[in-house]
């Protein structure tokens, strides 16, 4: 089980590692368009470091809930998914 | 995309995009941010020939950045998922990808104008066309055969067509529907001399040294053995003579079918059949450094002109 500011470390950490930017800063509001070079594609790398990192799989549903989620909509579907496996 | 009002053909074709779908903004802001005027001449010339297309097309243009919109979010997403969650692509058989993909007359189609669409919109097929048509034909000696295996939409065909100096332009495509379509689509774009277009197996060709420059554009991907085909290929050139390809590595599609991990991977199967490289260009999926994609296994378009030796 990990912690709301836990998943906030680990979802930091694979997005900067996946955009190659050590400046990006996420917040509960922070939404995929509002950081650069989050497009699509960058979406599904972010969405499988964190599957990897957190030993999980998102389901189809999860996955389109995903897609339209801000940075605290997705830490929630994380949290419930960890809880949950 | 301030830039675009010299090019009103690409403005028109990306205007109509993002007119149906405003969201992919951000994806065709760093699409189009760093091309080099002589690539966004060649872009200027393939978006006029896709209008061209899709006036004559019964779905128009707007059928055809829907199509667009259908490969990258329901032929390409899906496939990038499973790459990158298992680490290869999900086929591996042809029969497999004849399967779901070639024998699903629809999805055929809507990929094909998708794929079309994107040698405007995807950076790196926009470069690879620019290479094609910047320095690969204009290098190609006067009186050479020019062939192409899979010429699909036609367009690497039509500007081979325009090169005066080539003495014949061939097509070969295995599908008879792909002849077909080709045909149209060379007959719609303009193209006033002849092309012959046939219905033929590289892999069965009895052919050898019939042309002195052959095109493989995105084919080693989607078979099952490409260093066969780089063998016929070499035996249907003449001494001398010249191939380009054009294959992606890291590049997820349903069709897909031979993973290539990296660039060097690439130039090593060419070599190995029988080809002496003089040229290579690598160009990265959008908003990516060679080496930032080469790091997380990102597309790369790896384009291969080589000498048969």
């Amino acid at each position: 089980m990990a912690s709301e500011e836990e998943i906030y470390a680990t979802l930091t950490a694979v997005v900067r590692d996946v955009l190659m930017r050590d400046d990006v800063v996420l917040r509960p509001e922070t939404t995929a368009s509002d950081v650069p070079g989050w497009d699509s594609m960058a979406h599904i790398m972010i969405v499988v470091g964190v599957e990897q990192r957190l030993a999980i799989q998102f389901g189809t549903k999860e996955l389109e809930a995903i897609g339209s989620a801000n940075v605290g909509d997705l830490v929630r579907i994380i949290d419930a998914k960890i809880g949950g496996k | 995309m301030d830039g675009l009002h010299d090019l009103p053909a690409v403005r028109a074709l990306v205007t109509k995009q993002l007119t149906l779908w405003p969201e992919h903004a951000k994806f065709l802001d760093v699409s189009c941010a760093n091309r080099p005027t002589e690539v966004w001449q060649v872009s200027e010339q393939t978006a006029d020939l896709v209008l061209r297309l899709a006036a004559r097309s019964p779905r128009g243009l707007d059928g055809f950045c829907q199509d667009y919109r259908f490969l990258c979010e329901r032929i390409v997403l899906p496939e990038e998922l499973h790459f990158r969650r298992h680490g290869g692509y999900r086929l591996s058989s042809f029969s497999d990808a004849y399967r779901e993909v070639y024998s699903n007359a629809e999805t055929m189609g809507r990929y094909m104008t998708g794929l079309l669409v994107s040698d405007v919109l995807w950076d790196p097929h926009a470069r690879a066309m620019a290479h094609f048509v910047n320095s690969y034909l204009p290098a190609l000696p006067g009186g050479s055969d020019h062939l192409e295996i899979g010429p699909g939409h036609g367009l690497l065909l039509y500007f081979a067509a325009c090169v005066p100096s080539l003495r014949s332009i061939a097509g070969w495509d295995v599908s008879p529907t792909s002849v077909s379509q080709t045909a149209e689509a060379l007959a719609t774009m303009g193209v006033d001399r002849p092309v012959d277009l046939q219905l033929r197996d590289l892999f069965a060709s009895s052919e050898t040294d019939c042309c002195d420059s052959v095109v493989l554009s995105e084919i080693l991907e989607h078979l099952e053995d490409p260093l066969a085909a780089l063998r016929s290929v070499h035996t249907i050139l003449r001494p001398g003579g010249r191939v380009w390809i054009n294959v992606p590595v890291n590049s997820p599609a349903p069709d897909h079918i031979y993973l290539l991990r990296s660039p060097e991977e690439a130039c090593e199967l060419v070599e190995a059949g029988g080809f002496q490289i003089i040229d290579r260009a690598f160009f990265p999926v959008a908003g990516r450094t060679l080496e930032q994609a080469r790091r997380v296994a990102a597309s790369v378009s790896c384009v291969i002109a080589a000498r048969r030796i």
